[in-house]
């Protein structure tokens, strides 16, 4: 199918749903407090960037995720790669891994709120938990895949125990790390917006909480919203980050 | 002599060593812990907590979770996989939609049941609904994959072979994607998990998320680490007995097919 036509078919269905949308609300055909209009959906958006409640929580949000997200980036990397590169720490840590892995990370919620109290520490912890593992199992995977050949050539070059990581190891799996870190991105909003929810009283999660239970479908739906284009933008940055310059062919680059 | 032994007890030995951070962390816990830690209450404290909770209640949290993520799950395969096949084998429909379902994909499906629980109330249809739609994306993009790569042969194989639209359904299509749809159940899993828990934290239904909430207002910690433990223990047993059946549908689907 032609680009210009996959495009147009592509913003078409949005465009009819947001008129459809706007539709529905005027002739009355779903009541304004299950669904709320567009236009009020705006104006709950006009109002809070005024107050600057919009930019506060967004950037309390951001914060959390992005924290949380290096933190899980740090454990996982290193973790993953001590498992990767060596079978026998694999054996003597992968059931555990599975089963800290199986938690699920709302869970966790109610043990780090009684351990920090209703605080930023509190949704760090349960977000880097959640997030650390797709880095791990893809850091760990992308290491044990290093095709063995480069694995003896270094050998054969007598590199040392470092260099043999820092040359051979970390660049070819970088692509493979790079998706685990990715995937560890949208877990870290996912659960920022979960222990925002049901714990730490701050940031966009909590709005939305507050947003329902007083009954402002308006201001749920656009926080709903924001939450959405957090998820999407901050993987395009990080996509975008990948194509930089350096970068590029070291993260982007598929497996050879 | 590692060779000596069986394959499967080898595996079993493997499985068990592999415990051995998790089982170190709770022996060392246990006996250099303090019971009287207001924030790290000691492993067999939790036990205490939780049974002291009365077998019937938590039995009761479990399985009510339990039923309701398997509902959602269920209505999801169901749903996902229908409209998974049908974009996947109508190009027009695929392109039109695909761009505002990755949009849909990457929204936090956590994120939108306030907005549910607003438009469905508290009763447990939002909680049905909010499970559902948390683990649709991945089960309909996947069906949606594999049936846009059904093996083009195979549509000539069935006009050669003049089969009927029920017999070239059951015996080429549904084969086709029912794995895919199973590979996106699984991703949809653990998601479908939370969102179970959290759906129940926000409307106060009960189950095991209402059974987290109150141990966490209650300042119940040790509680709160038991039922943290059930928690992680339902979730491995549901990976298990999802990876069982996975394997045995897609063992029998898959049998006969190339790769």
């Amino acid at each position: 199918m032609r680009l210009p036509l996959r495009l147009g078919l592509g913003m078409a269905v949005p465009a009819i749903l947001v008129v459809g949308w706007a539709v529905a609300s005027d002739l009355r055909l779903v009541s304004p407090d299950a669904l709320p209009p567009p236009g009020d959906v705006l104006n709950a958006g006009r109002r809070e960037l005024a107050t600057g409640t919009l930019l506060d929580v967004l950037s309390h949000s951001v914060v959390s995720a992005l924290l949380g997200w290096l933190l899980a980036a740090a454990i996982g990397i290193t973790i993953g790669l001590a498992v990767g590169m060596s079978p026998r720490t694999d054996t003597f840590s992968s059931s555990s891994i599975e089963f800290a892995r199986a938690i699920p990370a709302v869970a966790l919620v109610p043990v780090a709120i009684l351990i920090f109290g209703f605080d930023l520490r509190a949704e760090l912890l349960v977000v880097a938990f959640a997030a650390t593992w797709p880095v791990l199992v893809n850091t760990a995977a992308a290491v044990r895949m290093v095709p063995q050949q480069l694995d003896d050539t270094a050998r054969t070059l007598q590199l040392g125990r470092l260099e043999r990581l820092t040359k051979v190891v970390l660049p070819a799996a970088a692509p493979r790390i790079f998706v685990g870190l990715r995937l560890a991105l949208a877990t870290a909003v996912t659960l920022m917006a979960v222990a925002e929810m049901t714990g730490n009283p701050d940031g966009i999660g909590n709005e939305l909480v507050l947003a329902q239970s007083s009954l402002r479908p308006d201001v749920a739906m656009l926080y709903t919203l924001t939450i959405g284009a957090l998820g999407v933008g901050l993987n395009a940055m990080l996509l975008l980050a990948g194509r930089l310059p350096g970068l590029r062919t070291v993260l982007l680059a598929g497996p050879s | 002599m590692i060779r000596l032994v069986p394959a499967a007890v080898r595996r079993l030995g493997g499985w068990a060593a592999g415990l051995l951070p998790l089982a170190s962390l709770l022996a060392g816990w246990q006996l250099l812990g303090d019971d009287g830690s207001a924030f790290f209450p000691r492993p067999l404290r939790w036990v205490e907590a939780v049974t002291g909770l009365g077998w019937t209640e938590v039995l009761t949290a479990v399985v009510d979770t339990l039923t309701r993520f398997a509902g959602g799950l269920a209505l999801a395969f169901v749903i996902g996989s229908l409209l998974g096949l049908v974009i996947g084998r109508l190009p027009l429909v695929d392109a039109a939609v695909s761009p505002t379902l990755e949009f849909l994909r990457a929204t936090p499906a956590p994120a939108v049941v306030p907005l549910i629980v607003l438009i469905a109330g508290s009763g447990t249809t939002t909680l049905l609904i909010a499970v559902t739609l948390a683990a649709l994306w991945p089960i309909l993009l996947n069906t949606a994959a594999s049936a846009r790569s059904i093996e083009p042969l195979l549509g000539d194989v069935a006009k050669t072979l003049q089969l009927s639209t029920w017999k070239r359904t059951t015996t080429i299509t549904v084969p086709a994607i029912v794995p895919g749809a199973f590979v996106g159940a699984r991703v949809a899993l653990p998601i479908a998990l939370v969102v179970t828990l959290l759906a129940e934290m926000l409307t106060g239904a009960g189950g095991l998320g209402g059974s987290l909430l109150t141990a966490q207002r209650t300042y119940a910690t040790a509680t709160a680490y038991g039922l943290l433990v059930v928690a992680g223990v339902l979730g491995v047993l549901l990976a298990f007995v999802f990876g069982v059946v996975e394997s045995r549908v897609t063992r029998a689907w898959s049998h006969g097919r190339r790769a």
